[in-house]
Protein backbone atom coordinates (compact mmCIF):
# COMPACT_ATOMS: atom_id res chain seq x y z
CA UNK A 1 0.00 0.00 0.00
CA UNK A 2 1.66 3.09 -1.12
CA UNK A 3 0.46 7.11 -0.62
CA UNK A 4 -0.56 9.28 -3.13
CA UNK A 5 -2.21 12.87 -4.10
CA UNK A 6 -5.32 13.28 -5.82
CA UNK A 7 -5.34 16.43 -6.84
CA UNK A 8 -9.07 17.61 -7.57
CA UNK A 9 -10.06 19.42 -10.49
CA UNK A 10 -13.59 21.29 -10.66
CA UNK A 11 -14.94 23.30 -13.75
CA UNK A 12 -18.03 25.22 -14.06
CA UNK A 13 -20.05 27.39 -15.98
CA UNK A 14 -23.50 29.19 -15.99
CA UNK A 15 -25.30 27.59 -19.30
CA UNK A 16 -28.61 29.59 -20.43
CA UNK A 17 -31.32 26.80 -21.24
CA UNK A 18 -33.99 28.31 -22.63
CA UNK A 19 -35.08 31.88 -23.91
CA UNK A 20 -38.69 32.34 -23.25
CA UNK A 21 -39.85 29.70 -20.06
CA UNK A 22 -38.77 32.60 -17.42
CA UNK A 23 -34.92 32.12 -18.85
CA UNK A 24 -33.86 28.66 -17.45
CA UNK A 25 -30.21 28.98 -16.55
CA UNK A 26 -28.05 26.34 -14.79
CA UNK A 27 -24.91 26.34 -12.99
CA UNK A 28 -23.35 22.59 -12.99
CA UNK A 29 -20.14 22.10 -11.26
CA UNK A 30 -17.97 19.20 -12.49
CA UNK A 31 -15.34 17.11 -10.79
CA UNK A 32 -12.36 15.04 -12.35
CA UNK A 33 -8.87 14.34 -10.79
CA UNK A 34 -5.39 14.96 -12.15
CA UNK A 35 -4.34 11.65 -11.77
CA UNK A 36 -5.59 10.92 -14.40
CA UNK A 37 -3.57 11.80 -17.67
CA UNK A 38 -5.01 15.21 -20.05
CA UNK A 39 -5.48 13.06 -23.00
CA UNK A 40 -8.00 10.93 -21.39
CA UNK A 41 -9.53 14.54 -19.74
CA UNK A 42 -10.10 15.80 -22.86
CA UNK A 43 -12.15 12.48 -24.50
CA UNK A 44 -15.59 13.07 -23.79
CA UNK A 45 -16.30 9.08 -24.37
CA UNK A 46 -14.25 8.01 -21.65
CA UNK A 47 -16.55 9.82 -19.09
CA UNK A 48 -13.62 10.96 -16.78
CA UNK A 49 -15.55 14.22 -15.37
CA UNK A 50 -18.09 14.14 -13.14
CA UNK A 51 -20.98 15.99 -12.22
CA UNK A 52 -20.85 16.71 -8.88
CA UNK A 53 -23.30 19.74 -8.21
CA UNK A 54 -25.98 22.19 -9.20
CA UNK A 55 -25.84 25.34 -8.03
CA UNK A 56 -28.82 27.75 -7.13
CA UNK A 57 -29.52 30.62 -9.16
CA UNK A 58 -29.83 34.40 -7.86
CA UNK A 59 -33.28 35.64 -8.32
CA UNK A 60 -32.62 38.47 -11.22
CA UNK A 61 -31.61 41.67 -10.47
CA UNK A 62 -34.26 44.08 -12.42
CA UNK A 63 -36.84 42.62 -10.11
CA UNK A 64 -35.05 44.47 -7.12
CA UNK A 65 -35.04 48.50 -6.47
CA UNK A 66 -31.70 50.25 -7.42
CA UNK A 67 -31.25 51.08 -3.83
CA UNK A 68 -31.39 47.45 -2.07
CA UNK A 69 -29.27 46.09 -5.15
CA UNK A 70 -26.29 46.04 -3.53
CA UNK A 71 -27.77 44.56 -0.93
CA UNK A 72 -28.84 41.94 -2.81
CA UNK A 73 -25.50 41.35 -4.28
CA UNK A 74 -24.18 40.57 -1.07
CA UNK A 75 -26.85 38.28 0.30
CA UNK A 76 -26.19 36.89 -3.34
CA UNK A 77 -22.12 36.47 -2.79
CA UNK A 78 -22.95 35.11 0.83
CA UNK A 79 -25.71 31.86 -0.08
CA UNK A 80 -22.59 30.94 -3.06
CA UNK A 81 -19.66 31.11 -0.79
CA UNK A 82 -21.94 28.93 2.12
CA UNK A 83 -23.34 26.44 -0.86
CA UNK A 84 -18.89 26.02 -1.92
CA UNK A 85 -18.44 25.57 1.64
CA UNK A 86 -20.76 22.70 1.63
CA UNK A 87 -19.84 20.96 -1.06
CA UNK A 88 -16.20 21.27 -0.92
CA UNK A 89 -15.87 20.42 3.29
CA UNK A 90 -13.83 17.60 2.53
CA UNK A 91 -10.86 19.42 0.59
CA UNK A 92 -11.41 22.95 2.63
CA UNK A 93 -8.72 23.47 5.26
CA UNK A 94 -9.33 26.67 6.92
CA UNK A 95 -12.79 26.01 7.92
CA UNK A 96 -12.27 22.24 8.46
CA UNK A 97 -9.11 21.60 10.17
CA UNK A 98 -9.44 18.13 10.30
CA UNK A 99 -9.57 17.76 6.82
CA UNK A 100 -5.82 18.07 6.90
CA UNK A 101 -4.54 14.95 8.54
CA UNK A 102 -7.91 12.91 7.06
CA UNK A 103 -6.84 10.43 4.47
CA UNK A 104 -8.69 7.65 2.56
CA UNK A 105 -8.30 4.01 1.80
CA UNK A 106 -9.39 4.26 -2.08
CA UNK A 107 -8.70 1.18 -4.05
CA UNK A 108 -6.55 2.21 -7.20
CA UNK A 109 -7.26 1.14 -10.95
CA UNK A 110 -4.67 -1.37 -10.91
CA UNK A 111 -6.21 -3.14 -7.70
CA UNK A 112 -4.12 -1.84 -5.30
CA UNK A 113 -5.29 -0.01 -1.85
CA UNK A 114 -3.72 3.94 -1.47
CA UNK A 115 -3.81 5.51 1.16
CA UNK A 116 -5.03 9.10 -0.26
CA UNK A 117 -5.16 12.53 0.29
CA UNK A 118 -7.85 14.58 -1.76
CA UNK A 119 -6.71 18.11 -2.32
CA UNK A 120 -8.32 20.91 -4.48
CA UNK A 121 -6.01 21.93 -7.30
CA UNK A 122 -7.40 23.73 -9.89
CA UNK A 123 -10.66 25.03 -10.62
CA UNK A 124 -10.94 26.11 -14.42
CA UNK A 125 -13.40 28.81 -15.60
CA UNK A 126 -14.12 31.53 -18.13
CA UNK A 127 -13.54 35.18 -17.11
CA UNK A 128 -17.29 36.27 -16.22
CA UNK A 129 -17.03 32.94 -14.41
CA UNK A 130 -14.05 33.30 -11.91
CA UNK A 131 -15.23 36.94 -11.41
CA UNK A 132 -18.97 35.17 -9.89
CA UNK A 133 -17.20 33.25 -7.79
CA UNK A 134 -14.62 34.76 -6.23
CA UNK A 135 -16.88 37.65 -6.39
CA UNK A 136 -15.01 40.30 -8.25
CA UNK A 137 -16.19 43.00 -10.47
CA UNK A 138 -16.39 42.11 -14.46
CA UNK A 139 -13.12 41.80 -16.15
CA UNK A 140 -10.99 42.08 -13.27
CA UNK A 141 -8.15 39.97 -12.85
CA UNK A 142 -8.79 36.74 -10.77
CA UNK A 143 -5.17 35.75 -9.61
CA UNK A 144 -3.42 39.32 -8.36
CA UNK A 145 -4.86 42.78 -7.44
CA UNK A 146 -3.73 44.40 -10.50
CA UNK A 147 -6.28 47.90 -11.17
CA UNK A 148 -7.62 47.23 -14.55
CA UNK A 149 -6.01 50.30 -16.36
CA UNK A 150 -2.92 48.39 -16.05
CA UNK A 151 -4.08 45.00 -17.33
CA UNK A 152 -1.55 43.99 -19.49
CA UNK A 153 1.32 46.08 -18.76
CA UNK A 154 5.32 44.73 -18.09
CA UNK A 155 5.42 44.31 -14.19
CA UNK A 156 8.82 43.71 -12.94
CA UNK A 157 8.97 40.84 -10.94
CA UNK A 158 9.92 42.73 -7.67
CA UNK A 159 7.00 44.92 -7.93
CA UNK A 160 3.93 42.33 -8.54
CA UNK A 161 0.72 42.65 -7.14
CA UNK A 162 -0.23 40.75 -4.22
CA UNK A 163 -1.96 37.36 -5.44
CA UNK A 164 -5.73 36.92 -4.09
CA UNK A 165 -6.34 34.85 -1.18
CA UNK A 166 -8.55 32.15 -3.30
CA UNK A 167 -9.31 30.30 0.44
CA UNK A 168 -12.73 29.65 0.99
CA UNK B 1 -39.58 -20.42 -23.93
CA UNK B 2 -36.35 -18.77 -25.44
CA UNK B 3 -36.74 -15.00 -25.99
CA UNK B 4 -34.00 -12.48 -27.85
CA UNK B 5 -31.98 -11.73 -24.88
CA UNK B 6 -31.53 -14.86 -24.46
CA UNK B 7 -30.32 -15.48 -27.37
CA UNK B 8 -27.82 -12.67 -27.74
CA UNK B 9 -26.77 -13.92 -24.44
CA UNK B 10 -25.71 -16.86 -25.51
CA UNK B 11 -23.84 -15.69 -28.86
CA UNK B 12 -21.66 -13.14 -26.67
CA UNK B 13 -20.65 -14.77 -23.16
CA UNK B 14 -20.16 -18.54 -24.37
CA UNK B 15 -18.50 -19.52 -20.52
CA UNK B 16 -20.84 -17.50 -18.69
CA UNK B 17 -24.23 -18.61 -17.66
CA UNK B 18 -26.98 -16.48 -17.07
CA UNK B 19 -30.60 -17.08 -16.03
CA UNK B 20 -33.57 -17.15 -18.49
CA UNK B 21 -35.05 -14.00 -18.77
CA UNK B 22 -38.65 -13.38 -19.32
CA UNK B 23 -38.56 -9.79 -21.35
CA UNK B 24 -36.67 -7.25 -22.07
CA UNK B 25 -38.08 -5.50 -19.31
CA UNK B 26 -36.82 -8.00 -16.53
CA UNK B 27 -32.91 -6.79 -18.06
CA UNK B 28 -33.21 -3.56 -17.99
CA UNK B 29 -34.22 -3.52 -14.52
CA UNK B 30 -31.03 -5.93 -13.49
CA UNK B 31 -29.04 -3.47 -15.21
CA UNK B 32 -30.86 -0.58 -13.00
CA UNK B 33 -30.05 -2.17 -10.13
CA UNK B 34 -26.14 -2.43 -10.81
CA UNK B 35 -24.26 -0.52 -8.25
CA UNK B 36 -21.71 1.47 -10.43
CA UNK B 37 -24.19 4.24 -10.74
CA UNK B 38 -24.98 4.43 -6.99
CA UNK B 39 -21.36 4.31 -6.16
CA UNK B 40 -20.66 7.88 -7.60
CA UNK B 41 -22.84 8.82 -4.50
CA UNK B 42 -26.64 10.05 -5.30
CA UNK B 43 -28.16 13.25 -5.91
CA UNK B 44 -29.16 14.84 -2.59
CA UNK B 45 -31.14 17.82 -2.23
CA UNK B 46 -29.36 20.14 0.01
CA UNK B 47 -31.79 22.74 1.09
CA UNK B 48 -30.22 26.14 3.21
CA UNK B 49 -32.53 26.43 5.98
CA UNK B 50 -31.09 29.59 7.47
CA UNK B 51 -30.93 31.80 4.36
CA UNK B 52 -33.62 33.54 1.77
CA UNK B 53 -32.53 35.43 -1.40
CA UNK B 54 -34.21 38.68 0.20
CA UNK B 55 -37.55 39.00 2.71
CA UNK B 56 -39.84 39.05 -0.46
CA UNK B 57 -38.79 35.34 -1.16
CA UNK B 58 -39.68 32.76 1.77
CA UNK B 59 -39.19 29.75 -0.55
CA UNK B 60 -35.28 28.37 0.98
CA UNK B 61 -32.66 27.77 -0.98
CA UNK B 62 -32.12 24.38 -2.55
CA UNK B 63 -29.26 23.17 -4.54
CA UNK B 64 -28.13 19.42 -5.48
CA UNK B 65 -24.95 18.04 -4.82
CA UNK B 66 -23.03 14.11 -4.70
CA UNK B 67 -20.66 13.33 -2.57
CA UNK B 68 -17.25 14.20 -4.19
CA UNK B 69 -15.07 11.91 -2.14
CA UNK B 70 -17.47 9.17 -3.59
CA UNK B 71 -16.57 10.52 -7.04
CA UNK B 72 -13.34 10.71 -6.35
CA UNK B 73 -13.48 6.94 -5.34
CA UNK B 74 -15.21 5.74 -8.19
CA UNK B 75 -12.67 8.16 -11.21
CA UNK B 76 -9.81 6.15 -8.85
CA UNK B 77 -11.21 2.48 -9.35
CA UNK B 78 -12.14 2.52 -13.23
CA UNK B 79 -10.43 -0.37 -14.61
CA UNK B 80 -10.38 1.58 -17.93
CA UNK B 81 -8.40 4.33 -16.82
CA UNK B 82 -5.43 2.32 -16.07
CA UNK B 83 -3.09 2.24 -17.55
CA UNK B 84 -2.94 6.08 -17.51
CA UNK B 85 -3.39 6.84 -13.77
CA UNK B 86 -0.55 8.39 -12.07
CA UNK B 87 0.12 7.96 -8.48
CA UNK B 88 3.72 10.15 -7.71
CA UNK B 89 5.35 12.73 -9.28
CA UNK B 90 7.82 12.51 -11.94
CA UNK B 91 10.57 14.65 -12.92
CA UNK B 92 11.01 13.85 -16.62
CA UNK B 93 14.78 15.21 -18.16
CA UNK B 94 15.41 15.30 -22.19
CA UNK B 95 18.44 13.86 -23.43
CA UNK B 96 20.36 16.92 -23.67
CA UNK B 97 24.09 17.11 -22.04
CA UNK B 98 23.52 19.00 -19.19
CA UNK B 99 19.55 17.50 -19.26
CA UNK B 100 16.75 20.17 -19.52
CA UNK B 101 13.75 19.90 -17.71
CA UNK B 102 10.62 18.93 -19.28
CA UNK B 103 7.28 20.00 -18.36
CA UNK B 104 4.47 18.71 -19.41
CA UNK B 105 1.41 17.02 -17.59
CA UNK B 106 0.57 18.09 -14.33
CA UNK B 107 2.56 15.59 -12.24
CA UNK B 108 5.95 16.56 -14.22
CA UNK B 109 5.82 20.03 -12.68
CA UNK B 110 7.18 21.13 -9.31
CA UNK B 111 3.70 21.31 -7.07
CA UNK B 112 2.43 17.44 -6.77
CA UNK B 113 6.56 16.64 -6.13
CA UNK B 114 6.18 19.61 -3.15
CA UNK B 115 2.94 18.53 -1.84
CA UNK B 116 2.90 15.10 -1.91
CA UNK B 117 6.84 14.57 -0.77
CA UNK B 118 6.17 17.56 2.44
CA UNK B 119 2.45 14.97 3.60
CA UNK B 120 4.52 11.93 2.99
CA UNK B 121 7.25 12.99 5.34
CA UNK B 122 6.47 12.92 8.98
CA UNK B 123 6.88 16.09 10.49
Amino acid sequence: MGNTLVPSMFMSDRTHLSNFASHKKEWPVYMTISNLASKIGQMPLTHSVVMVALLPIPIKNRNIPQKRLDEQRQTNREVLSEVLRRLLQPLTLKHNPSAESRYYNVLCADGNFRRSKPVLAAWLADCPEYSDLLHLERHACSWCECPKNELGDYVPPDKQHPRRDHNL
Amino acid sequence: MKTYYDNVLKEENTALRFPSFKNGDTVNKLVARMPDDLALGEWELHILEDMRWNDDQQRPIKYWSRDIIKSMEWLMRQPAYAKHCIYAPQRCFNSDTPPKRLYTEMHTADWWWQTQVRRDTPG
